[in-house]
């Protein structure tokens, strides 16, 4: 097998890569951007002044999008739409799909994950319980 | 033989790249709850109240 048709086989494994090398520059930049507001905070404290309540404020707001993936607060439809659709798409795939034993176990797999994460969104909305915050 | 290996564990690309974020993210965690101890310090050094947010980031 040659370059190309390596390419040719996961030319689309370039989105899912992209998409973690953009996460993890967000990820390290949001740690980068607390540790510069922690730097600061202590500049404050070093000179014996309270520091000022939107910084700590800051660090706050900013923890839920750091350490639990969490930024944008997505609504119950959202999540419903986006579940249905993964479940729908990975079912057909593992289903239907031909692409080796191993890539159908894992559509089977997602699919059957999204299904469950769509049940769970149904409930949420149904019952209107907000979403976790931890 | 690399394409070979490729071909049959590609997929393994997934749960490593998510294993190696998860430790990065520990670790940057770790970094900051240091800081965050640090900053407290400085105003217990001084004989001061740490401000109660500060004390609030370190329970999550």
């Amino acid at each position: 097998m040659t370059a190309t048709d390596l390419f040719n086989s996961y030319w689309w494994l370039i989105f899912p890569l992209f998409g973690m090398g953009m996460g993890l520059v967000a990820m390290l930049g949001h740690f980068r951007h607390r540790s510069e507001t922690l730097k600061l905070i202590k500049t404050y404290a070093d000179q014996g002044k309270e520091p000022p309540a939107a910084l700590l404020e800051a660090l706050r707001s900013d923890e839920d999008r750091v350490y639990n993936c969490r930024g944008r607060r997505r609504s119950h439809w959202t999540q419903i739409a986006v579940f249905g659709s993964l479940a729908v798409a990975f079912g057909y795939f593992g289903y239907y799909g031909e692409g080796g034993s191993v890539f159908i176990a894992l559509a089977l797999g997602f699919g059957m994950g999204s299904a469950i994460l769509l049940l769970i969104s149904i409930i949420r909305a149904l019952t209107g319980s907000s979403l976790p915050k931890e | 033989m690399f394409v070979t290996l490729f071909n049959h564990y590609w997929w393994l690309l997934f749960p490593l790249s998510f294993a190696i974020f998860s430790v990065m993210r520990a670790v940057l965690r770790d970094d900051e709850s240091r800081r965050i101890l640090s900053l407290i310090r400085s105003y217990t050094d001084q004989g001061k109240e740490p401000p109660a947010e500060l004390l609030a980031l370190l329970k999550r």
